[in-house]
């Protein structure tokens, strides 16, 4: 294939869309920097360092510095307090393995083709690290990947892909094995959080360590907050004695994880509330390698150049609407924790914003940071305009996109989310929902079919119409 | 079992179990329902426990009896497992409501099925030396301890065990879940 040609027809969709975004790419940082040649791309520069830290199945007000009664985050704490924390941040579909690809990819389900955890990753699209280290870049993947399909993907581009394949991508807690550029490891560190911010550091001094050191952006993916819940000795049993039945919420009891089919999600044992400490004592060890990370970029003096970002790849019900869920369309699922410290965009560190932010706004967000235009193919929006000014008005709707994920019993459903209300089609088994989140902020009262929702009604199709491009609903 | 032998005389030790079920059934879910915390709780503590009585110990009750009754092996295995069948139909009834019925159908082999069965087996093991037993106290002249009941106990018990601890579960699930790639992709 003719790598310059765009209308070469042996060309693939894939390398189509990559080669447009390179040509968009190399258009935008020329226009933009007077006088930037092409050998400018690759040479070192003052662009900063970014490493994007991913959480798993994080709960978004599961966090102390949002009032949550008991669990310690001093890292993320920490992190909300030097950056800006957006309040209203949301998944386009809400399960692990497309949430990660949009996050990848900046794209809904719909266009980057993955849609469920048992389709491997598509290729489609490349990924916001590939744009990343064609335009000069250090790049490195460390952590969990959690696509499914034949061993990890190749990434020729990344000069660090660190992960694991053990029990499907999941990996385990303790003695995790690891995969290093294709190659099978043994785990250096016992517990698993520990493993991959050692091979941040190590990817971070060894780019420093370069005659010519590049900026780095750093993709570091953790698996805390996934079933079985384990934390490292010092942790385990941290929150034994904490109220947890008192916080979660009234018609959750002891049994409830051996009910309502929770039993097939891995919560059978034990008491459901020692389960949420569970919960919360294996986000409290990520936490602490996250601030153990923070603290080793001050050391290298990185702080002021470096942007970090913290997200969830979706949230998690916690006995809500008598869910215990990652899955359903209800807000405790859907909204994302993140927290963005950014030196030199936030002029008031240690706010908060309440536009509406998406994990297919991360790609096209990074690339901005890194002075790289949004690739033709993106959905997502950046929000740098909304880190730099609150005042900026931020989307007005937003799709919600799921397909049906065996044995999980949550129907394929297709909806829009507005900053007022919420609506949701199912493929069947349920009828249509339509909340309104002002009124009626826990989503309680399905207005749908009632006359109050009848006046809402059309709007939010016209919303699902012009998002949902390719109208193809559940397929 | 011939249809023409089939008495449901004979499956009378069932009904308890089947009774106990349903109205620990009604009463965990209604509990649930209940505005009083304090009912709602109390109403767990105890119907939660039964339920699962009813349906994870119920098929050594059953074997027991209808041992004691003098059925056949079938006619014992069909009893005890009766119950626990209910509740996996239960199950996969439920998931009709998101996946079309042959997927759902696959449910029927959840890890969790496949352990609560094992389960089931290891109790008609121990029920069959408890019925023995009794048989045997009442003057029955029969040996209680044979090899084909302790084989069982043995060989159900430590899959019982080894497939949770192998993983906490997580392994068997793994390989469950790609079972289910290979006959429906993704599903969708």
């Amino acid at each position: 294939m003719n790598q310059n040609n765009l209308f070469d027809t042996s060309m693939n969709r894939r390398d189509a869309l990559k080669t447009m975004g390179k040509a968009a790419m190399a258009g935008a940082m020329l226009s933009t920097v007077p006088g930037m040649g092409e050998a400018a791309l690759s040479n070192s520069d003052d662009r900063p360092n970014i490493i994007y830290i991913l959480g798993d199945n994080h709960n978004a007000d599961t966090m102390e510095f949002c009032g949550h009664p008991f669990i310690k985050t001093p890292g993320l704490n920490r992190l909300a307090k030097e950056g800006v924390h957006m309040v209203n941040t949301f998944n386009t579909t809400s399960l692990c393995t497309p949430s990660r690809a949009s996050i990848l990819t900046g794209a809904y389900c719909h266009t980057h083709g993955v849609k469920n955890n048992h389709m491997p990753w598509t290729g489609n699209m490349p990924t916001f690290l590939e744009h990343m280290s064609d335009s000069g870049y250090a790049t490195a993947f460390i952590g969990k990947w959690h696509m499914p399909g034949d061993g990890l993907p190749k990434f020729d581009y990344l000069d660090l892909f660190v992960s694991y394949t053990y029990r499907e991508g999941q990996g385990a807690y303790f003695n995790c094995p690891m995969v290093v550029n294709g190659k099978e490891v043994a785990s250096r560190k016992p517990y698993i959080t520990e493993e991959v911010i050692d091979y941040a550091i190590d990817f971070m001094k060894d780019t420093l360590s370069q005659s010519k050191p590049k900026p780095f952006c750093l993709y570091l993916s953790h698996r805390p907050g996934h079933p079985p819940y384990q934390a490292p000795k010092d942790i385990d049993g941290m929150y034994d004695d904490a109220d947890a039945k008192s916080y979660l919420p009234k018609n959750v009891d002891f049994w409830f994880g051996r009910s309502r089919q929770n039993a097939y999600q891995g919560y059978m044992m034990g008491s459901y509330y020692n389960q949420y400490r569970g919960y919360l004592e294996t986000l409290t060890a990520m936490d602490r390698d996250i601030d153990r990370l923070l603290d080793e970029l001050d050391n290298l003096g990185l702080r002021d150049n470096t942007i970090v970002v913290y997200m969830g790849d979706n949230g998690q019900m916690w006995g809500q609407h008598n869910c215990q869920s990652i899955k359903e369309p209800y807000e405790e699922s859907a909204k994302l924790p993140l927290i963005v410290r950014a030196p030199g965009y936030i002029d008031e560190p240690g706010t908060r914003r309440g536009q509406m932010a998406l994990n297919i706004d991360i790609a096209p967000t990074l690339l901005e940071m890194a002075g790289i235009s949004k690739p033709a193919n993106m959905d997502g929006e950046s929000f740098v305009p909304i880190l730099q000014n609150k005042a900026v008005r931020g989307r007005d709707a937003f799709l919600m996109e799921f397909w049906r994920y065996f044995p999980e019993n949550t129907p394929s459903y297709v909806g829009v989310r507005t900053d007022r209300y919420k609506y949701i089609e199912f493929e069947r088994g349920r009828d249509p929902w339509l909340f309104d989140l002002m009124n009626d902020p826990k989503e309680m009262n399905n207005i749908y079919g009632m006359a109050e929702g009848q006046g809402v009604l059309p709007q939010m199709l016209a919303h699902l119409a012009r998002l949902n491009k390719n109208n193809a609903k559940f397929k | 079992m011939s249809l023409r032998s089939f008495k449901p005389r004979r499956f009378y030790p069932v009904l308890p179990v089947l009774i106990l079920a349903i109205v620990s059934h009604i009463g965990y879910y209604g509990g649930s329902r209940l505005e009083n915390d304090s009912l709602h709780h109390l109403a767990a503590i105890l119907f939660g426990p039964l339920y699962f009585v009813a349906v994870a110990l119920g098929p050594g009750y059953v074997f027991t009896r209808m041992s004691l009754n003098g059925e056949n092996l079938a006619q014992r295995l069909a009893g005890s497992l009766f119950v626990p069948f209910v509740w996996m139909t239960k199950e996969v009834l439920l998931l009709t409501q998101s996946f079309p019925i042959s997927q759902a159908l696959y449910f029927y082999f959840s890890p969790i099925h496949f352990w609560l069965i094992l389960f089931a087996v290891f109790q008609m093991g121990i029920a069959t030396l408890i019925a023995r037993l009794i048989l045997k106290m009442k003057g029955d002249d029969l040996r209680i301890i044979t090899r084909p009941p302790l084989f069982v106990i043995a060989g159900s018990l430590a899959s019982v065990i080894s497939l949770y601890a192998w993983g906490k579960g997580e392994n068997i699930y793994v390989i469950y879940l790609a079972f289910y790639r290979v006959l429906f992709g993704s599903g969708i």
